[in-house]
């Protein structure tokens, strides 16, 4: 038991003086509560004894809050605010693992198109080059940097200590950092081989850059991302077609310093917007498990659910789930030889049934139709620009265009642009198809169906090849049709001729589609966990051929050389010699030209290069024959 | 324990909310005392509902996660324990729970006094009492929480939920009336 002596302010007069007085009465009436106050004293309490306090302390323990000590510790050192900027690079660190190398590859790769499109080319319409080219940087950093949710990991995410605003800045710092550096190193290459001023080169592509990025980031508050993305780029395409087709070109008003100061402003507004959003968006703490599931092939977004960070990722339905991300261990339900759908299958085959089942997990992928329109509009645009290539007589004295639309400009096109750039596309197509199952960690699952070895490696690279085929069946479609456009808006360019497209086609992008797909399905397969290792080296391999050239190699290298330099040079070669024997009888510039067209339009002749070619076709599917026999089921295994 | 002793309260109960048990054993020995003091006069002298309600108290304190770390903690376990005493008394109120007010007075400690000594303070301990208990609940609370738990004027208006405003002029209608009560002896409570 004790008094309250052991309470301030009841120990003395001066404290309770001290107290009243802080209550503001005056000294009258601190004089005449000060008696009454002290009788207060007189009703004590009791005082517990410490096996009080010890039993009160053996009852709260149970409640202490159940956390790991990694939580303690996290909880003592708490994330710090986006405003601290150690904290925010600290984390940007982290981030930058998430990012693959095709990422850091593509996205140089696109600028250095863009450069290579525009530096040394007077009449290249630089500003446009770098308007199409610079926001597809954009849609590439904003879907690669918030693909969480299309691979399953938002759970994790959110998990994470740092807030969705947090790592959302993060990637945005890291995304708009290096595209910006590749901008910024871009215009100083354009602007070293006399293209035009850095500053107004950088406004080219960052304004651009910056209004889609931000407009996609704030789209994908209602859609998924890499939709949203795509929506923002395809729009950004055709405002600036309509621009270019109403004569808006580049130096006018649509496209002046001023407008692309306010069109990046407007991008960066649009940015802080989205990322501000975003708590309200995603509520730190919100219980995954409560949220509500989307349905399989919903649109799925950022309040809805699965967006730049979305909440809801699990489908109810695993194999659309698995077949749509990332295949993974769900991929195991939806085998042909287990799943419902295969044993109603009238072609029980099993080479038959993993084809299938590849096919229908590509198919059910967005990305990979995304990807597939967003190659034709690229290589359609790609040859819109491109469409005609200067090339000597072998005196040098007289140069004469080669146009795109014509027998020998489609050769030109077909080899020079969509194949250079489509080998570099295809291993990254092909190297995984049976790699992602050791990447994914379901090899093991899918090793324990029952599926043939023989099976399982020959349906995977003839999905494999069937997409790649289609894609390349689509950059023919793309010359076709970008020519086709050419022709209609200047007459001077003929209708391009499907029959020679298609022979150029056959001769040069499929058996080259078929042998570089093929070796990087081969190094894949057999060494799985040096798939990404493998894909650079081909894809540096690939690169080196082209680089080389034809020369300094025995003569027979040109008719087997995969890139086709050769086939394009010797194209080139017959048609100046007849253009040299016949000019001199022309009379008149305009007459030449009427020449120059009229043997541009004659077939170039590619019979020499179909032998060495379907050689290669050979060699590339004795290639996968070899790895299917050599492929080790479980190769992790130690006998 | 002792590496805890230095830390105020607020840094305790940071620690305390990431399952530091010794922060809780530095909490519970801190404020055992002085909270169980505060609920046994608010409840009119009541011991073992006292004892549950500081029982519960920090219960709650531990169920609670949110607690902000720049928030004073002795008004916010002050809070705390107020709502719950007020909580009792409405399920007293209605006849399901407890019966206030009748409690009887503690033992005294036998400080060497006659029989005679120990029953006048006695009826002292008692005449506070009922003159505490013929004011209003809120003159009360306040009334304790300033002269008897030693709370700052701005740490009442945070403990009750009331503005600073609110919490002088309790304290001066309280004051002046319980002054009233016990010099003059008169009843009447102020309502």
């Amino acid at each position: 038991m004790t008094g309250p002596s052991d309470t301030w302010p009841l120990d003395s007069a001066g404290h309770l003086t001290e107290a009243l007085r802080d209550q503001g009465l005056d000294d009258d009436e601190i004089a005449a509560s000060l008696p009454a106050l002290a009788q207060l004293a007189a009703w004590p309490a009791p005082a517990p004894a410490a096996a009080d306090t010890e039993r009160l302390l053996h009852r709260l323990q149970p409640l202490l809050p159940a956390t790991s000590p990694v939580r303690q510790a996290l909880r003592r050192q708490p994330p710090a605010a986006v405003a601290d900027l150690r904290a925010l690079l600290g984390l940007v660190r982290t981030q930058v693992s998430l990012f693959r190398p095709t990422f850091w590859l593509s996205s140089a790769a696109i600028v250095l198109l863009g450069v290579l499109l525009t530096s040394g080319n007077a009449a290249a319409p630089t500003a446009l080059v770098l308007y199409v080219t610079g926001p597809l940087l954009s849609y590439l950093g904003v879907a690669t940097a918030f693909r969480g949710s299309a691979l399953g990991l938002v759970e994790f995410e959110l998990a994470c200590p740092p807030s969705s605003r947090q790592l959302t800045l993060a990637r945005l710092v890291i995304v708009l950092g290096y595209d910006t550096g590749l901008a910024v190193l871009g215009s100083a290459l354009i602007g070293v081989s006399g293209g035009a001023e850095l500053s107004a080169l950088a406004g080219h592509w960052l304004a651009p850059l910056l209004l889609v990025a931000g407009l996609s980031l704030t789209l994908s508050l209602w859609l998924p991302v890499t939709r949203a993305a795509a929506l923002v780029y395809l729009g950004w395409l055709a405002t600036i077609g309509l621009l270019w087709l109403s004569g808006n070109t580049p130096g006018a008003a649509a496209f002046s310093p001023p407008v692309e100061t306010f069109l990046g402003g407007a991008g960066l507004l649009f940015l802080a917007g989205a990322v501000a959003a975003l708590p309200a968006a995603i509520p730190p703490g919100c219980p995954i498990a409560d949220a509500p599931r989307a349905p399989t092939g919903a649109p799925a977004n950022l309040l809805g659910r699965r967006a730049v960070l979305g909440v809801a990722v699990t489908t109810q339905n695993g194999f659309s789930h698995s077949a749509a991300g990332t295949g993974g261990p769900m991929a195991i339900e939806a085998s042909p030889i287990t799943s419902p759908r295969a044993a109603a299958t009238p072609r029980n085959n099993p080479l038959f049934a993993v084809f299938a089942w590849e096919l229908r997990r590509q198919a059910a992928g967005r990305f990979g139709w995304v990807l597939a329109g967003a190659a034709f509009v690229f290589f359609t645009g790609l040859l819109w620009f491109k469409h005609g290539w200067l090339i000597s007589l072998k005196d040098g004295g007289e140069r004469v265009l080669v146009q795109g639309s014509s027998a020998l400009g489609l050769v030109h096109e077909v080899v020079y642009v969509e194949l250079l750039l489509f080998g570099m596309f295809l291993p990254f197509v092909m190297a995984e198809a049976v790699a992602r199952d050791y990447k994914q960690r379901s090899h093991e699952l899918v090793m324990a169906t029952p599926i043939p070895t023989w099976a399982y490696v020959w349906g995977r690279y003839l999905a494999g090849l069937l997409t790649s085929l289609g894609f390349a069946l689509e950059l023919c479609l793309a010359a076709l049709v970008a020519n086709l456009i050419l022709h209609l808006n200047d007459s001077a360019y003929p209708l391009p001729s499907p029959g020679a497209l298609l022979l150029a086609w056959a001769l040069t992008i499929l058996p080259a589609a078929i042998l570089l797909g093929s070796l990087s399905f081969v190094l894949g397969t057999l060494w799985p966990r040096r798939a990404t290792a493998l894909k650079l080296a081909v894809l540096v391999a690939w690169i080196m051929l082209v680089v080389l050239g034809e020369d300094r190699f025995p003569s027979w290298y040109p008719y087997w050389n995969p890139t086709s330099y050769g086939l394009a040079q010797a194209s080139d070669a017959a048609f100046l010699q007849r253009y040299q024997a016949q000019a001199p009888a022309a009379a008149g510039e305009a007459e030449r030209a009427a020449l120059s067209r009229s043997l541009q339009d004659e077939p170039p002749d590619l019979r020499p290069w179909a032998l060495p070619h379907l050689g290669l076709i050979a060699l590339a599917v004795a290639l996968v024959a070899l790895a299917a026999t050599r492929f080790r089921r479980f190769q992790n295994v130690r006998e | 324990m002792r590496h805890v002793d230095g830390l105020s309260d607020e840094q305790l109960v940071r620690r305390l909310m990431a399952g530091d048990s010794q922060a809780l054993a530095a909490l519970v020995s801190r404020h055992h005392r002085p909270l169980l003091g505060y609920l046994y006069r608010l409840t009119r002298g009541d011991h073992p509902l006292a004892e549950d309600l500081v029982q519960e108290t920090f219960v709650r304190l531990l169920r609670q996660d949110s607690y902000q770390p720049d928030r004073a903690f002795k008004p916010w376990l002050y809070a705390i324990a107020t709502n719950l005493a007020r909580d009792a008394y409405r399920a007293a109120a209605r006849g399901r729970a407890v019966c206030l007010g009748d409690a009887p007075l503690p033992d005294l400690p036998d400080a060497g006094p006659g029989p005679e000594e120990r029953a006048l303070v006695a009826d002292q301990a008692r005449a506070v009492r009922d003159a505490l208990d013929q004011l209003g609940e809120e003159y009360r609370q306040t009334l304790l929480l300033r002269f008897y738990q030693g709370l700052r004027l701005d740490e009442i208006a945070v403990a009750l939920d009331i503005p600073l405003g609110t919490v002088k002029s309790r304290l001066s209608v309280g004051t002046r009336r319980l002054r009233e009560l016990l010099t003059t002896g008169k009843e009447g409570a102020v309502r």
